[in-house]
């Protein structure tokens, strides 16, 4: 949790007043658990594996189900067009993580070498502070997840590039090269080929089943 | 025993003061509820302890009768048959009460703090049920107010509890009751070995069948007891604990 700034306000919660409201909405939920915990269980017995989930660690995902469960029962519940549990529990779920899918890792580490490679443009080596790379990289397609330096940091430090001071050592930041920019491209970005499909060879033409046609 | 009430349109069941007298009367209404009674029934508060103890007030039999009548007009019906409310409304309930006198870094965090208020009161149902862990690196971030909701809002929960010990947790989750530990590394400071204890019960309480042995006097024998360490827990740990654990547990900052 963080504290809010004086321009950031919530409703001054007083229990004396509040109490009975939320006396209410407990036996509402004690209502509830007794009329769908049989339902919850049977889901949750039958969760094979959540691909939203899939990916993170066994143990997260352990954690995770009985949410799911209840998630996926309310959403159940809903009429068409209303708004869903699921899809917002299962984002939270995967920052908590600390992990995205394949598609989105795929995605965010696309957006920090567009960012590398803007930074350096022609040199060998630049310097980005820490708040700087994390400015670019909120306003890059698939890095727009990342809410801290320290969020930053853990995902920087999966691709060996991990914050330190700068030269002077005034600041803190990412010292970002064109070796390091080289080896991430070719360790973790899928080769683009450049495909031709090739001409028939005259004797092989004319074999496949396109004769038939 | 249900049976023999069914005959009447009206039961009324005096409810003694304290929690056996709440209990007395859930189990009451449970029995009619599973025998599917459709008639009225109330649980009244006599003014005296008992019936017994308004007879002696009273000493009349008109008068006893007219006091009897007057609390019993007086209380509403028990409603054995309550709507139950859709999942998701009470979620969005329990997150815009969040949302609207708490501060979140994360607008999602309210969604999934309500979704897991909900689990403590089915967590028996599960093979596992992560704590939930209120984090904050800074004072007055809202911490104890959000373990305040908690105590109010999550099934049959403590009170926020800062210094416990491991037979306190156990004998409290035995009683399948949802805890809110606060302010653990104050144990740290004060009794290290009680704090291991304590640290090493949590890294297995998150799972169903987790038990802690404990030797028990039994009519004048010693003899093994288990008693359950698997409940529901909303916890603001230490520095220590929150390296040590940190993939083990549901964690929200």
């Amino acid at each position: 949790m963080t504290r809010k700034s004086a321009s950031e306000r919530v409703e001054r919660f007083n229990l004396r007043r509040q109490g009975k409201d939320l006396e209410t909405l407990r036996s509402a939920m004690t209502v509830w658990a007794e009329a769908r915990g049989k339902d919850i269980q049977t889901v949750y017995d039958g969760l094979s594996e959540v691909s939203e989930l899939r990916g993170l660690d066994d143990r997260f995902q352990d954690i995770s189900e009985p949410l799911v469960a209840i998630a996926l029962i309310a959403d159940a519940e809903l009429s068409n067009g209303a708004q869903r549990i699921w899809p917002e529990l299962s984002e939270i779920l995967r920052d908590m993580a600390g992990q995205r899918s394949d598609g989105d890792r795929s995605e965010a580490l696309s957006g920090l070498i567009a960012i590398a490679e803007a930074a350096l443009a022609d040199t060998d080596e630049v310097f980005v502070s820490n708040n700087e790379l994390l400015k670019r990289a909120v306003a890059t397609e698939g890095l727009t997840w990342l809410k801290s330096t320290k969020m930053l940091a853990t995902f920087c430090g999966k691709y060996a590039l991990v914050p330190r001071h700068n030269s002077a050592k005034t600041e803190r930041g990412y010292s970002i090269t064109k070796e390091w920019l080289d080896d991430v491209r070719a360790r973790y970005m899928p080769p683009i080929i450049d495909f031709k499909p090739s001409e028939p060879s005259a004797d092989q033409a004319g074999r496949g089943s396109e004769s038939n046609l | 025993m249900a049976a023999s009430l069914m005959l009447f349109a009206e039961i009324v069941v005096i409810q003694e003061p304290a929690k056996a007298g709440e209990q007395f009367v859930s189990s009451i209404a449970a029995a009619l509820k599973g025998a599917e009674y459709r008639g009225t029934v109330k649980a009244v508060t006599l003014p005296e302890k008992d019936a017994r103890a308004l007879w002696l007030t009273y000493k009349d039999t008109a008068q006893f009768t007219a006091a009897l009548e007057q609390v019993i007009t007086a209380t509403p019906p028990i409603d054995l048959y309550p709507e139950v409310p859709r999942t998701a409304d009470l979620i969005f309930q329990v997150r815009n009460l969040l949302t609207r006198h708490l501060f979140f870094r994360n607008p999602r965090s309210p969604l999934l703090i309500a979704v897991w208020i909900l689990g403590t009161y089915i967590y028996q149902s599960f093979t596992v049920f992560g704590y939930l862990w209120a984090n904050s690196a800074e004072k007055r971030s809202g911490k104890s107010r959000l373990l305040e909701f908690l105590e109010k809002l999550t099934s049959n929960a403590t009170p926020r509890l800062s210094n416990v010990n491991v037979a306190t947790i156990f004998r409290l989750a035995n009683k399948q009751q949802t805890l809110i530990l606060d302010e653990l590394e104050n144990l740290k400071g004060e009794d290290k070995e009680a704090y291991q204890g304590v640290i090493q019960l949590l890294n297995t309480g998150f799972q169903a069948g987790a038990k802690v042995a404990r030797c028990l006097k039994v009519d004048g024998e010693w003899d093994v007891g288990f008693f359950e360490c698997f409940c529901p827990k909303a916890l603001h740990p230490s520095r220590t604990y929150r390296t040590r654990s940190r993939t083990d547990h549901l964690k929200f900052s």
